[in-house]
């Protein structure tokens, strides 16, 4: 094993610019299909194209700003290379960017969403808002489309407390954003009395802290000798759901579905996308 | 064969090198020795990184100056013209374009088509779009019953919503 190491390692030099191309490549079109996967939901659901012009500009530069420091920290938490520094998870982040747009682009140009008569502002519009699900589709891909290393692996196994819950944060987009942009969310808002929204609430809690146990968090954050149920609940299960109405509220917000809107109906939009949010980042672990 | 074995202290220094400047004969040295161990970022992961940079920057900036143009305009020029008339099984079908030239977008934008002979309205029928965004154009079709060649045609956008 060691003479192996050693001698692969002699063999390197002779083409390491070659051999580097190759894997980032292949680390290309896993960042491809993972744009593709995450965002096909997405890019086939018409309130998408139509925010992305709608918006208010200032909250598509909010958004497109926040992308930049979320899947630098995506690439430190979940990356799958260890990355020596900081400036190579930067690139990383970069590179999901320059996937995102390009994917959306073309597949928006062949839905013809869009086309070249259209007016910039509804081409950039509709691309920006459509890359920002794409690129951290890009960035999981090249983490879970990868092989599992023993480092990376072990690299997830000794996350901190503050990872975890950004871990958290992460899965309750994956499957937040899918819902989101649409009208159901606002829809089953005026639908629901607000008992079924309580036990919606209660639901999207027992169900949370299901998934934790289940996964029961094999991370550095886990006290040796096990975990009493309170700590479990009180620390990932109801922080996490803060967290998660937080980002709840965010992307109502962002897809304008705040404006105008009394207080009671935001706070039962929030909770009813708080549910599939909820399951999102509690499986972060099963499904990022 | 292995160039230097000592720890790289900055080990991405011969990819950025590479992508932006001449690189040193010194860093490219220490960058070769970092390679053979972690999977360091490469020349091409710079360039499509730089092209994720500047992707990202171009449409921030764009929005920015876009929101700071923005005055919330009413969608009130909205210019239509007849592209084609056609006679078809239905009647005949008068293709128009409509054009909004204005920053705000007009959603559930009415139009409607009138035939006249003089104030007599002979045949009147509407047509709806979705969406009609900030200086863009939209196609529709009005489809009248009698032949908008014989009378004088008059099409006109008649109510929107704000979205």
């Amino acid at each position: 094993m060691t003479a192996d190491t050693g001698h692969s390692d002699a063999a390197t030099p002779e083409r390491p610019v070659y051999e580097d191309n190759r894997s980032f490549l292949i680390g290309l079109a896993r960042a491809f299909a993972g744009a593709l996967i995450f965002s096909l939901p997405m890019l086939m659901t018409m309130e998408m194209w139509w925010i992305g012009f709608t918006m208010t500009p200032w909250r598509l530069v909010l958004l497109l700003v926040l992308l930049i420091p979320l899947l630098i920290g995506l690439s430190v938490v979940s990356g799958f290379k260890t990355n020596a520094s900081l400036r190579d998870d930067i690139a990383d982040a970069f590179v999901a960017i320059a996937v995102a747009v390009v994917m959306s682009a073309v597949i928006l140009g062949i839905f013809k969403v869009l086309s070249f008569d259209m007016p910039a502002r509804e081409v950039i519009g509709k691309i920006a808002l459509q890359s920002f699900p794409a690129a951290i589709g890009a960035m999981l891909a090249r983490d879970q489309l990868g092989e599992k290393t023993a480092e990376s692996t072990q690299r997830q196994d000794s996350m901190t407390y503050g990872q975890e819950l950004f871990l958290m944060a992460v899965g309750a987009l994956f499957l937040g954003l899918n819902v989101a942009p649409t009208e159901e969310m606002v829809l089953l808002s005026y639908v629901m009395d607000p008992w079924r929204e309580v036990a919606l609430l209660l639901l999207s809690l027992v169900l949370m802290h299901a998934f934790v146990y289940a996964v029961e968090l094999p991370g550095g954050s886990k006290p040796p000798g096990g975990v009493g149920f309170w700590s479990l609940f009180l620390r990932f299960t109801v922080v996490g759901y803060v967290i998660v109405l937080a980002i709840c509220l965010y992307l109502l917000w962002t897809f304008g579905r705040t404006d105008g809107t009394g207080l009671a109906e935001i706070i039962s939009a929030t909770v009813v996308l708080g549910f599939p949010c909820a399951i999102g980042a509690a499986a972060a672990r099963l499904i990022l | 064969m292995t160039p230097q074995d000592a720890p790289a202290p900055r080990p991405k220094d011969s990819a950025t090198e590479r992508t932006r400047s001449p690189p040193q004969p010194a860093d490219r040295k220490t960058g070769r020795s970092e390679t053979e161990r972690a999977a360091p970022t490469s020349p091409l992961e710079w360039v499509a990184a730089g092209i994720g940079a500047l992707l990202i920057a171009a449409m921030i900036a764009y929005m920015v100056q876009y929101g700071l143009r923005e005055h919330g305009e009413v969608p009130g020029r909205i210019d239509i013209a007849v592209v084609e008339t056609q006679a078809s099984g239905h009647g005949h079908t008068v293709r128009f374009q409509i054009r909004n030239r204005t920053t705000a977008t007009a959603a559930t934008l009415r139009v409607r088509g009138e035939l006249r002979s003089g104030d007599r309205v002979v045949e009147a029928v509407e047509a709806e779009f979705d969406y009609l965004p900030p200086y863009s154009e939209r196609f529709g079709g009005l489809i009248f019953q009698q032949d908008p060649a014989r009378f004088e045609l008059r099409i006109v956008p008649t109510s929107y919503s704000e979205p």
